[in-house]
């Protein structure tokens, strides 16, 4: 396995990939290749028939992959555990042979999501009466971590860390539900690139379920967004998460056409 | 252009890709479309687009996309 480097590396590595038909699960975008390299957290593993990319995750490796044949081998690092997650179309064959490679090459298939997509208009109106709903503080940023650590999958649950939440408490990207209490009673994390919304994160506390506190972090999430038509709101539903996959529906998401599989292998 | 078109339209039929200028600002295509719209153009017109070429910029419209095609075509 080798560093990379720089990002006219991982061009040329890329290069004779970059074609149709071709399995591959890698979406990167140049900005981020940029951050993983001065992180120094990028390598690969390159054949004639694939390539492979591991991200440093710390505790996991990360895994992008082109693959120009289903009898490419390639060596995998053993040192700590490999996830991937393929997103496809429905009923795509290169999603089942992707998928079926991987299988057969020791990876179990762990996670199963869709993307929902909504729009502010398509959303059905929410009160927020019954909880105080604010943006999250600084000092609030340990425990939103662990929140948040505590409800998602540390594989593709992207997880952050502290120094993350704090700046996504200072970009005004956490909104918290706090009670009678003064304890958090849930909270919704998103982020936004352009005119598209993404909430990564939505939780309520086991102790306050079942009193729409979701429900109302969403009304205060959409009521502060900008007034376009053209804004869109998207996130990702386990597909085996009934209750939260009803929610967004009766909220007005609708699933998009996109589905994505994460596999791990723990050696 | 009208491949190019031809490819826009089967990889998203539900945009109109001759009105739409901002297809990267406005969020309508995100990196799932441009990483599968990249391997179709490589393959159509017989160029190779660089990571470093993935910038909105040259995504944003058609004249956009077919402008890369026609720098990569000629080596620029």
């Amino acid at each position: 396995m080798k560093k990379i480097e720089d990002l006219s590396e991982v061009s040329s590595l890329i290069s004779s990939f970059m074609k149709k038909n071709i399995l591959s699960n890698n979406y990167i975008m140049p900005e981020k290749y940029a951050a993983y390299i001065r992180e120094a957290a990028l390598y690969f593993e390159k054949t004639e028939s694939a390539l492979v990319l591991f991200l440093d995750c710390h505790t996991y490796w990360r895994v992008f992959y082109y693959i120009k044949d289903c009898s490419a081998d390639i060596m995998l690092p053993q040192d700590k555990p490999l996830a991937m997650e393929i997103v496809s179309k429905p009923n795509s064959d290169s999603y089942k042979k992707a998928i079926a490679y991987w299988v057969s090459k020791g990876f179990e298939p762990c996670i199963y999501r869709s993307r929902m997509t909504a729009t502010p208009h398509s959303l059905q109106p929410i009160g927020q009466q019954g909880q105080e709903l604010t943006f999250a503080s600084s000092q609030q940023a340990e425990i939103i971590q662990m929140m948040i650590a505590e409800a998602f999958d540390p594989y593709f649950g992207c997880v952050p860390s502290v120094p993350e939440v704090e700046r996504y408490i200072e970009n005004k990207e956490i909104i918290i539900a706090k009670g009678q209490s003064n304890h958090i009673e849930g909270l919704l994390h998103f982020g936004q690139k352009n005119l598209t919304y993404f909430v990564w994160h939505v939780l309520v506390h086991p102790n306050f379920r079942k009193n729409g506190v979701a429900k109302k972090l969403f009304g205060c999430f959409v009521s502060n967004l900008p007034v376009s038509d053209k804004i869109k709101i998207q996130l990702w539903v386990k597909n085996d998460n009934n209750a939260a996959r009803r929610l967004y529906e009766t909220l007005g998401f609708e699933y998009d056409g996109w589905q994505s599989v994460g596999l791990i292998k723990k050696h | 252009m009208e491949q190019l078109y031809k490819i826009l339209e089967e990889l998203r039929p539900d945009v109109n890709f001759k009105e739409e200028t901002a297809l990267i600002d406005d969020g309508i295509l995100d990196s799932f479309d441009i990483v599968a719209l990249v391997g179709e153009i490589d393959e159509a017109y017989d160029i190779v687009i660089g990571v470093e070429d993935l910038i909105p910029e040259n995504f944003n419209s058609v004249e956009a996309i077919m402008a890369l095609i026609n720098r990569l075509k000629s080596g620029e």
